[in-house]
């Protein structure tokens, strides 16, 4: 037995030499650098945090984004919400502002055929069809539309095909923002589409192999791991300069990090702490811009604490926002005073909003009749200010809820913080009656002009403003004023007096608007002015990759 | 043999049920609406949310949606809430990344587990075997998406030698072997450490039991050569707990799948299964359940052919 | 042997020594194995600072400090602070009380619910046995971490729900080892003696059968607590653990993963944490099984 011991001795360690060996081959091979893709043939490979689910019929921010690549509609705004014809060469308005004669260029669909007055009228009424779930309400200003919605006509009386170049939109009324929420619905191919039936539009092989009239053509969807889109040699704008675009899936920061820094993408999201250690790399860099969330948390304006609005407008002086970029973004953020998107003509780039005041607050807080007790928690007629404070369950909302509940209980209001998982969050609590006293909870702002946007959020009959029960008969008519004007002086005097109305009403407290950042690959030229997301991505069939 | 494999299979329709019947009380129990799901906040007040639950099915009755998603998931027909897209195609198109991440971990964890397996059963309690083992319970010690993260910083951050995201090149098509095992690495070193430890703890118990047997000493007394004993006596006995071992990993390494492949942003099954649970897409939840229990009962299956072949005693017995 | 008493028969004919010290009781080889001590040691440790967590912590362990945002380990913090400032030391001597209390409880769940299953199909066989073992089946059949993601996403995560899905899904690998221990040990003379001395089956299985598997038991518990600490830490990665700004282990590495780079204390710390505390379970574990049998298959 002893004899055969250093055999079996022998045995084993010749094996696991062999195995060692194999794994010193395999790890030198892999030191062998992975070559990096998306460089040469004007490509690039960007990173995008969440692919869309359905591409028509949607209201995901991806998919608005992704609709700048894939299609093209008759008007388009830029990223300061000015408009532009894209499909239409020439789009006048009548003088009453009840009828607009559309003309169209002689554009193509990214399958060669050209794009016509019928393809207009059928995507319009595809998009108010009675099964088609995400109309926009702007398209029910179009006349008939109500009519064809309910299923009482066969057609939108208001869209009459002139020509096959020319179609004529009537409206109910002088609607405001014809070109900026009408005509920029995206226009889809009616061939493409035929014998639909909307109620299973998603079962349609159209939208898994879309076709539009914007200057990419989607050429292979694989879901939750990337969109590749070629550039369309169709394109009335003209062939896109970067002929390639991988939009790739990758839902974790800290793998987008160290893609960037491998080289592996060409261009990816980073959260702000990376943000100083991007700027000194010497093959990335970073850009930065305002982005679509505005956080703010709202209250129940029917209980007794929230009726005054002097108690309302101490908590929105006791929030530190500058501390909160600082704390939470590293600083790269805007604190928020209006709702609206800087980037928009609309935004009052005057307002003088709430700065960090806490002095302030607790005078306010005492003008309303509070007092601080014993333990510096404010209290009136034997009741303490202690509230619940419910977000909707992220880390951001999160984070914020913690500050706030700082600067809150600094002025004596003691808040006890909760994070509601989002199912129950938007069917049970976030609806209107719900009890809630405040809700942290945040917004996107698509760029369309705001007027939808702050009738949700400010309009009596608004679905924000019924949840927090704000009512102002003033707001009400600055909003219906505004809706109806198509003076743009006239308009911009409005908006900015509804932003000045909503910092002294207080229906909710705004705070901050976090920048959005991406790392770019230095060999990635980016056209002129990028500043918001709708900005980078209307921008990419302009980019340059050397 | 046959006719223990037909009983197998038949044995699967009642377990099938209960998994399925486990996993649609749990959808009919949860509260929360579906459809708020596929619509943003922001857009709430304008989306028509009966329409949408009314072209979901999610308006009728409890016993007929039940009953009709039995009766589509058995024919293949059941719909995602999502994207509206077959579910079954949906899963079997996530199914290529989850069955190659799994089967190289397999094969790598086997290849790991053999020769530390073989030193420690050859010095039991000795330096070698003390160390073979708290390196195994290495794996089963950390938390995956930590090592993960971790083992990405080092190699694509720091070294830039290695891809973090995807299972292959952007935009291209296929799994080549020769393009992916760069992106295999990480995600497989995570997995296989993960299961090393049960592995090595079977093979050396099964080797210290084999090389203690009877007939070893018998062959070894007839004096054929120790190569010869361990491959031929030796090496294939103890095959036997590896395999059997193997169907119990299967589960274990697809319930890891669910966070490898959201560090790595792999497009596979456990992704598909946690975003359709987040995002309250119940015929995907029901799908993707009732396939990875198909897929482990087919390895326990697989498990008991390989362990009847490889046997003597069983085959004969 | 038949006139011994079964609870004398402690340590069951089942459990074999193994080769190595075979006249040394259980107890002996336990503890000349260094692993075993050591895992031992730092279990205890962990349970004191669990239970010690509020006096221990240097400071409050949830209040924001906002000038020291991520802050590197050094000066008052010793670990560093997160991204809210808060002293990663105290969150994590703090956090050690729900992450071990998660993993003991829903150890506990699958252990209770895991024996009785087990004991119940080993001794009754037959019908009993086979019904049993479809459940344990099905339950197996479902990887454990979809049916705990479905679990907690579609009704929302909660610390008693981590318990329950976790004990839940858990049971099954108990139950066989529990049940094949029953199967033998039925077979054994004591139990005919007894049951021919008239003594009800509650009472055999409880007073004579049950001492004998609880060896087996306690193995297969220890290595469920590591288990379910590393399941929370999963789920929290995924946002289904315990929700802040009540601090896990698992939540605050998941809190800084992103900053692995610009910020690595946040997430080193407390995984190291997780991975002493599982290694310690484990290694207190792989050291009992050692000492009673390293053959077991657990």
């Amino acid at each position: 037995m002893q004899g055969l011991t250093p055999a079996r001795g022998r045995r084993g360690i010749s094996m696991s030499k062999r195995i060692g060996v194999l794994l010193l081959a395999l790890v030198v091979a892999c030191a062998a650098r992975v070559p990096a893709v998306g460089q040469g043939a004007s490509q690039a490979i960007v990173s995008i945090w969440g692919l869309p689910v359905r591409i028509l019929g949607s209201s995901e921010a991806v998919t608005s984004y992704l609709s700048l690549l894939l299609n093209d509609s008759l008007t388009a705004v830029d990223g300061q919400g000015n408009v532009s014809g894209h499909l239409a060469e020439k789009y006048p308005a009548s003088p009453d502002g009840k009828t607009y004669v559309i003309t169209l260029r002689a554009a193509k669909f990214q399958d060669g055929t050209p794009v016509t007055a019928r393809d207009v009228k059928f995507s319009y009424e595809l998009y108010l069809h009675a099964k088609y779930p995400t109309t926009a309400p702007a398209l029910l200003e179009i006349a008939g539309a109500q009519e064809y919605k309910a299923g009482k006509a066969a057609s939108v009386s208001g869209i009459t095909v002139l020509t096959p170049r020319t179609i004529r939109f009537i409206l109910n009324r002088p609607y405001p923002y014809f070109y900026e929420q009408i005509g920029t619905a995206p226009i889809l191919p009616e061939h493409a589409l035929l014998n639909l039936d909307v109620a299973r539009l998603q079962e349609a092989p159209f939208v898994r192999k879309p076709i539009g009239a914007g200057p990419y053509r989607l050429v292979e969807w694989r879901e939750k791991e990337s969109m590749t889109f070629e550039a369309s040699p169709d394109y009335w704008g003209g062939v896109p300069t970067l002929k390639r675009v991988v939009l790739k899936l990758i839902p974790e920061d800290a793998t987008v990090i160290a893609e960037l820094r491998a080289g592996n993408i060409d261009a990816g999201r980073i959260i702000p702490e990376a943000y100083d250690s991007f700027r000194t790399d010497p093959r990335v860099r970073v850009l930065r811009m305002p982005g679509d969330t505005n956080y703010w948390f709202t209250m129940n304006m029917k209980l007794p604490f929230f009726q005054d609005p002097r108690v309302r407008q101490a908590m929105a002086y006791a929030v530190n926002r500058d501390e909160m970029l600082r704390a939470l973004y590293r600083g790269l953020g805007t604190p928020v005073q209006s709702p609206i998107h800087p980037s928009l003509w609309q935004y009052d780039k005057q307002l003088k909003g709430y700065t960090y005041d806490p002095a302030k607050a607790k005078q306010l807080l005492a003008e309303a009749g509070w007092t601080p007790g014993t333990d510096g928690i404010l209290q009136k007629g034997g009741q303490r200010f202690k509230v619940k404070y419910g977000f909707l369950a992220g880390k951001d909302y999160q984070n914020q809820a913690l500050l706030i509940q700082q600067y809150l209980r600094a002025v004596g209001i003691e808040i006890d913080v909760q994070g509601i998982e989002r199912g129950d969050f938007f069917s049970r609590y976030f609806v209107p009656g719900s009890p809630i006293e405040l809700v942290g909870i945040a917004w996107f702002n698509l760029l369309f002009p705001p007027q939808s946007e702050l009738e949700a959020g400010f309009k009596s009959t608004g679905s924000v403003a019924q949840i927090s029960g704000y009512n102002s008969p003033e707001m009400d008519r600055l909003l219906d004023e505004a809706n109806a004007t198509r003076d743009r002086t006239k308009q911009k005097a409005l908006y900015d007096q509804i932003q000045e109305l909503v910092l002294r009403d207080v229906p909710r407290v705004m705070t901050v608007r976090p920048d959005v950042i991406w790392g770019v690959k230095k060999t990635l030229t980016l056209p002129g002015e990028v500043n918001s997301l709708f900005a980078f991505f209307r921008s990419i069939a302009a980019w340059q990759s050397r | 043999m046959g006719a223990y494999l037909v009983r197998r299979v038949i044995a699967l329709v009642p377990l099938l049920l209960g998994v399925t019947g486990i996993v649609f009380a749990l959808l009919v129990l949860a509260p929360g609406d579906p459809v708020t799901f596929l619509i943003p906040p922001e857009q709430r007040g304008q989306a028509d949310l009966a329409e949408m639950r009314h072209q979901l099915g999610l308006d009728r009755p409890l016993p007929v949606q039940y009953a009709s998603m039995m009766r589509d998931l058995l024919t293949g027909r059941l719909r995602a809430f999502s994207d509206r897209r077959p579910t079954i195609q949906r899963v079997t198109e996530a199914l290529p990344a989850t069955l190659i991440l799994t089967a190289t971990s397999i094969v790598v964890t086997v290849v790991l587990a053999t020769p530390i397996a073989f030193l420690s059963a050859l010095r039991p309690y000795s330096l070698v075997d003390h160390g073979a083992t708290l390196f195994s319970l290495l794996g089963i010690s950390l938390p995956t998406f930590w090592f993960g993260l971790g083992l990405i910083f080092v190699f694509t951050e720091r070294l830039g030698v290695l891809p973090a995201s995807g299972l292959r090149p952007a935009g291209t098509s296929g799994y080549d072997p020769l393009v992916i095992w760069p992106y295999l690495v990480m995600p497989t070193v995570v997995q296989a450490l993960g299961i090393l430890p049960v592995l090595v703890r079977y093979a050396r118990s099964s080797l210290l039991d084999t090389l203690g047997q009877d007939y070893i000493r018998v062959a070894r007394s007839k004096g054929l050569r120790e190569r010869a004993i361990m491959l031929r006596h030796v090496a294939r006995n103890s095959l036997i707990p590896v395999v059997t071992v193997m169907a119990l990993l299967v589960p274990f390494l697809l319930s890891g799948s669910v966070v490898i492949e959201t560090v790595f942003a792999l497009p596979g099954v456990g992704q598909l299964a946690v975003n359709s649970a987040l995002s309250r897409d119940y015929p995907t939840v029901l799908t993707t359940t009732t396939i990875a229990g198909m897929l482990v009962v087919l390895s326990n299956l697989l498990a008991d052919i390989g362990y009847f072949y490889l046997d003597p005693r069983i085959r004969h017995g | 042997m038949a006139s011994r008493s079964a609870s004398l028969d402690v340590l069951a004919p089942s459990l074999s020594a193994p080769a190595a010290g075979r006249r040394r009781g259980p107890w002996q080889r336990f503890i000349r194995n260094p692993r075993a001590i050591l895992g031992a040691v730092l279990m205890l440790l962990f349970v004191v600072i669990a239970v010690a967590a509020p006096r221990l912590a240097p400071f409050p362990p949830d209040r924001p400090h906002i000038p020291d945002v991520l802050h590197p380990p050094g000066g008052a913090y010793l670990l560093g602070a997160d991204h809210l400032g808060r002293d990663i030391l105290s969150r994590i001597i703090i956090a050690s009380r729900v992450s071990l209390a998660i993993g003991v409880l829903s150890m506990l769940v699958s252990i209770v619910l895991g024996t009785f299953m087990g004991a119940l199909a080993g001794f009754f066989g037959a019908h009993l046995d086979g019904l049993l073992m479809r459940l344990t089946d099905m339950v197996i059949a479902i990887p454990v971490f979809f049916l705990t993601v479905a679990f907690l996403a579609l009704f929302g995560p909660s610390i008693p729900g981590l318990i329950w899905i976790i004990g839940l899904t858990a049971w099954p690998p108990t139950a066989r080892l529990v049940r094949a221990e029953f199967l033998t040990l039925r077979a054994r003379d004591f139990v005919a003696a007894a049951l021919a001395t008239g003594a009800s089956n509650a009472r055999i299985i409880i007073r004579h059968i049950l001492p004998n598997v609880v060896p087996v038991i306690v193995i297969s518990a220890t290595l469920r607590i590591g288990l379910a600490i590393l399941t929370e830490a999963g789920l929290s990665f995924l946002g289904l653990g315990v929700q802040p700004p009540r601090p896990s282990w698992g939540n605050i590495i998941a809190d800084g993963r992103a900053y692995l780079g610009i910020a690595w204390w946040v997430s080193l710390f407390p995984g190291l944490c997780v991975f002493l505390a599982v290694m310690a379970f484990n290694l207190l574990g792989d050291g009992l099984r050692d000492a009673f049998d390293p053959k077991l298959q657990i």
